[in-house]
């Protein structure tokens, strides 16, 4: 892992103030003694200290480089995400460069390789990927500044900015239940830590809320609308069979809500008159559905505006990853009219 | 048509045909030899020199050696994106991930946010990364002068965008003269009339649009039902100019169907109708344009024209990297024009108290 400042001051003997007033070419006010300045350039070779000014000379530009790698930059959430880092870093001179791991860790790898030849100043890991947390770990081992954005709330190697599934999977859940439902089912993608997390924290709802084993009932799908609304229909078709169907759907993403809802229309179940469904994130979308979808606001754009400032300020400091405190955003609950009383 | 002289025709870089001309031999004997693929027919010595001699003095730079200065072995795309969040733009980025997955290529992707600047930016950055080609997404406004630049920078560029007429460099570009075409036979079929357009004036996609629906109005002799409506193409602007446009319905300005110039304006415009109460089709056909997505799930599903953004995207890296590997000079490579197609779903029907004469045609 590359030097900082900090251990070049301390293998040098000198202050910090004293190594970047060297280093950085900012010699102004109070003269340094020659035998410092070739202390501290010793020191800085001997460490192969390579500050972010070299790392711009290197790659031939003023600018900063970020590098964000993201799970799938086609998800809408991560396109709010993206929104929230691109609005922090134009203020500040910094350019980012995106890479899409398409939910595979080692494609996450190969970008985070070719941004350390790049001389990116730091990354941005958007999303859990499955099976990757190896991946994050030599992500981690490579990179000094690295910030992850994914919605767990257990601290991983790598300081971030969490949404809280647990927190918002309640809010969905409380809001349904006191509504009147009972028999709620839950859509998820287990392909995605949020999307377990979420289903697992359903389960527990239901089951502290007395609720008999008859009425606890997860389906998986891939949580775009595509195999959400193919799930639909085999699910209506069934419920139209049951003398008892659900009357609510706690969906673990707006994605799904929106084939759900459209499966819904098709088999000319009237949401939410007969059927209530809730999703999760608040795309930009979701206030546009028909009838317009209440949700679980992640608030993705404050995810990443708070991610990346995080990130400039761990480069403007030379934090370290310890000393990074994760900051998790609170989700709130987003009511709009695809959530009703169950039918009498 | 006569191709418009480019302002990149001046060659941006050195290429195998330059070094071949210079010492003399074929562009295949030059490859052989800087690419390091000698198998075959010997090469005599005194060739090699005469070809290196040529490559350092014309300053040849391959793209191995590209690759040699990144330090990477796979091979770089720069893609320079209008707006990432913009739901065609992301199919078409699909499309270039597929067509790239297969052939160790990686993909470098900026957003301009329709700033022309900022695409001038992306491109310097690109360039000082090595990156093998760049393919630049969408249209900006005032961002000419910008692609000028960026087409005297680099050899291999390709663009992707709606136009027809060619550019600073080659293309791949789906027609809006015949989709809107497409959209208004369809509508005017079905026996509208009264048709307005809702568009975004930002970008030349848009406005190209609006000229064709509005000399379509004109020569179906309905020129006085042209009403065009300016919005951003996103779908909260469109919903808040919805309300506008229903809130003159209920003042007797009506119309029976409105051709939307972007899916994502449709969808905000099908909230609008659906909080005014005004049933879809029945009383108001909405169609759109781009077939994103999202569109098959809207409540009704979206009539739109299709201009199949993730085989675009497909098509444009194909093209790219065949120009890459084959060192083609741009001024070699045709444009690819892609025909869009109608895609009709329920959001569009005979209009209301339509005579039954009116449609037999």
């Amino acid at each position: 892992m590359p030097a900082r400042l900090r251990d070049v001051a301390e293998a040098a003997g000198v202050s910090i103030t004293t190594v970047s007033r060297i280093l950085n070419g900012r010699e102004s006010g109070v003269p340094i003694r020659e035998q410092t300045r070739s202390r501290v350039l010793a020191a800085a070779a001997e460490l192969k200290y390579r500050p972010n000014l070299l790392a711009r000379g290197l790659r031939g530009s003023s600018s900063s480089l970020l590098g964000v790698i993201a799970r799938d930059i086609s998800d809408p959430f991560h396109i709010q995400i993206l929104k929230g880092i691109n609005e922090t870093v134009q203020g500040r001179d910094y350019r980012l460069f995106l890479g899409n791991a398409d939910y595979r860790p080692e494609i996450a790898v190969a970008y985070g390789s070719m941004f350390e030849r790049s001389h990116a100043d730091g990354i941005i890991v958007i999303g859990d990927l499955q099976g990757g947390d190896a991946a994050l770990d030599q992500l981690g081992q490579q990179h000094r500044y690295l910030i992850g954005v994914t919605d767990r709330t257990q601290r991983r190697q790598v300081p971030g900015v969490y949404g809280d599934s647990l927190r918002g999977t309640h809010l969905a859940m409380e809001h349904l239940w006191d509504l009147g439902h009972r028999s709620i089912i839950c859509v998820s993608d287990n392909r995605t830590d949020d999307g377990r997390l979420r289903a697992t924290v359903y389960e527990k709802f239901m089951r502290d809320h007395d609720a008999p084993d008859s009425a606890i009932k997860s389906y998986t799908t891939d949580q775009e609308p595509e195999p959400a609304y193919q799930l639909g229909r085999r699910m209506f078709g069934e419920f139209a069979l049951s003398p008892t169907p659900p009357t609510a759907i706690y969906a673990t993403s707006d994605t799904t809500a929106i084939g759900l809802l459209r499966a819904a229309f098709e088999a000319g179940v009237a949401v939410p008159r007969q059927l209530s469904i809730i999703g999760f994130d608040d795309i930009d979308l979701a206030p546009f559905t028909i009838p317009p979808l209440s949700t679980v606001s992640q608030t993705g754009i404050e995810m990443g505006r708070t991610a990346a400032q995080m990130l400039l300020d761990m480069i403007d400091h030379e934090r370290d990853r310890d000393d990074v405190q994760d900051i998790v955003i609170d989700p709130e609950l987003v009511v709009r009219r695809s959530t009703a009383p169950p039918p009498v | 048509m006569e191709k418009p002289k480019r302002a990149g025709s001046r060659r941006a870089s050195i290429t195998l045909r330059d070094v071949a001309q210079d010492a003399g031999v074929s562009i295949t004997t030059v490859s052989r030899i800087l690419n390091n693929r000698e198998g075959g027919v010997p090469i005599r010595e005194d060739t090699r020199q005469r070809v290196l001699a040529a490559a350092s003095q014309l300053g040849y730079k391959p793209n191995l050696l590209a690759r040699g200065l990144r330090g990477s072995p796979s091979s770089l795309l720069g893609v320079i994106a209008r707006d990432m969040s913009d739901p065609f733009h992301i199919q078409i980025l699909q499309g270039i991930n597929q067509a790239i997955q297969a052939r160790d290529y990686r993909l470098f992707l900026g957003h301009v946010d329709y700033r022309a600047e900022v695409a001038i930016a992306y491109a310097s950055m690109f360039e000082r990364s090595h990156a093998d080609g760049i393919i630049v997404i969408g249209d900006i406004e005032g961002a000419e002068p910008a692609l000028d630049i960026l087409a005297e920078q680099h050899q291999f560029i390709v663009g992707i965008t709606d136009r027809t007429d060619r550019r600073q460099f080659p293309g791949v570009y789906a027609d809006s003269t015949v989709g809107t075409q497409l959209a208004m036979d369809h509508l005017w079929d079905l026996g509208h009339r009264s048709i307005i357009c809702v568009s975004d004036s930002r970008t030349s996609d848009g406005r190209l649009r609006i000229d064709c629906y509005e000399r379509y109005m004109h020569e179906h002799g309905a020129g006085h039902h042209i009403r065009v409506f300016i919005t951003d193409q996103e779908t909260a602007p469109a919903f808040e100019l919805g309300q506008r446009i229903f809130a003159r319905f209920r003042q007797g300005d009506l119309a029976t169907a409105i051709y939307a110039t972007s899916d994502t304006a449709a969808i905000g415009l099908i909230q609008a109708a659906f909080q005014a109460g005004i049933p879809i089709p029945d009383q108001l056909s909405i169609i759109g344009y781009d077939d994103i997505d999202l569109v098959r799930y809207t409540v009704p599903p979206l009539t739109t024209i299709s201009q199949t953004g993730v085989e675009m995207g497909r098509i444009a890296a194909e093209l790219l990297l065949d120009m890459t590997q084959r060192d083609l000079n741009r001024d070699d490579v045709d444009d690819i024009v892609l025909k869009p197609t109608l895609i009709v779903r329920q959001s569009t029907a005979h209009p209301p108290k339509a005579q039954p004469e009116d449609l037999s045609g």
